[in-house]
């Protein structure tokens, strides 16, 4: 089964801080921690590491308007092969 | 005809500038226990999810829809003779119950004009374990579409609203929220309604004479969710808005106003004809 994790991040840098997350293990939805410091990664690039692959950048077109905030940061979503 | 209302403004200059930051405020325990108790009481026996009969009931206008604390606020950013709510939501759960996801609510509009308020009531206060409402500081300048936000968690920085009986919360009506997870069982009243602008916006709240426009801080709470100094734009163009200036306001760039720094003179860029 696939697992996904999605990462909202500060700027489109592997090691941006993590603003936002949640994940999806085993068909199970989580927000993980409520404290940003027990999040399970604290960037991109951790979670990279930890055997996270990411299947989709950060849409940079919608940060090219200088008048407007599109959504919050910049979302990764990564995926791994999990359970059954 | 209209039912309006009138009273004098509690939020000076820094109040409304904070209002502005975060796109809610939180007043605690600001309506008398036996008149949550009256309120508890009536949805039980009303306990739909839209309650508006309670709109007709003398003792609920004038303890909690003109609470003087509450209505203090909503005369500082509505402006004069403003409108009173027309009708009522009630969210009320038997918890425990998982976690809503995120959402604006239907309608909100984005820019920096206010021209209503959306106002929560909590008869019986909120504790964390009851879920209360998570809002996001500073959302209502983030741009996105409401089913758009579907897939995001948990978020660093947010805020659950826990409060004791009998508060009341003004907030932005773009503001991202969400009701958290509860873990114990209990209800949860909130009383949700809205508040309307009846008057052209003017810096007619409790003006403070050492306030300086030029000089004043815009910038937001870490994180802010945006680029650098958006934060600050964003905020000094709704209060020029809330002040009726918002035809001055004009943004230079680089490090000129609203950007604060320390100077040895008035930064460059302040609007000029804006009354300072």
């Amino acid at each position: 089964m696939q697992d996904l994790l999605y990462l909202n991040t500060k700027t489109t840098g592997p090691t941006s801080e993590v603003l936002a997350m949640r994940i999806i293990e085993s068909g199970e939805i989580s927000d993980g921690p409520e404290d940003p410091d027990n999040w399970p990664y604290q960037s991109v690039l951790e979670a990279i590491r930890d055997g996270w692959r990411v299947v989709k950048f950060p849409e940079l077109a919608l940060m090219m308007d200088e008048t407007r905030t599109y959504s919050l940061g910049f979302e990764f979503i990564l995926e791994r092969s999990g359970g059954n | 005809m209209r039912k309006t209302y009138d009273c004098a403004p509690t939020l000076d200059d820094e109040g409304v500038l904070d209002f502005c930051k975060r796109g809610f405020l939180i007043l605690e325990g600001v309506v008398d226990d036996d008149i949550n108790q009256r309120t508890t009481e009536y949805l039980e026996e009303y306990d739909g999810e839209q309650p508006t009969e309670i709109l007709s009931e003398g003792w609920f206008v004038d303890k909690v829809i003109k609470c003087p604390q509450a209505a203090g606020v909503i005369r500082s950013l509505l402006g004069k003779e403003f409108g009173l709510p027309i009708s009522m939501s009630n969210h009320r759960v038997r918890t425990p119950q998982p976690v809503q996801d995120w959402h604006i609510d239907g309608g909100a509009k984005y820019g920096p004009q206010l021209d209503y308020l959306q106002v929560f009531y909590l008869p019986l206060g909120c504790s964390r374990e009851l879920g209360p409402t998570e809002f996001l500081p500073g959302s209502h300048f983030l741009f996105s579409h409401r089913d758009a936000m579907k897939q995001l968690g948990r978020i660093r920085g947010s805020h659950h609203a826990v409060a004791p009986p009998g508060s009341i919360i003004i907030t932005h009506y773009g503001i991202w929220h969400r009701r958290s997870e509860s873990s114990v069982a209990g209800l949860r009243n909130a009383l949700k309604y809205n508040y309307w602008r009846r008057s052209l916006p003017v810096r007619d709240w409790i003006v403070d004479p050492e306030f300086d426009v030029a000089r004043a801080d815009y910038a937001s709470p870490e994180p802010t969710y945006r680029h650098l100094f958006r934060d600050v734009y964003d905020v000094a163009g709704m209060y020029l808005w809330l002040r009726g200036e918002y035809d001055k306001f004009h943004l230079i760039g680089g490090q000129g106003w609203p950007l604060t720094d320390n100077r040895n003179d008035l930064p460059y860029g302040v609007p000029e004809g804006i009354q300072r």
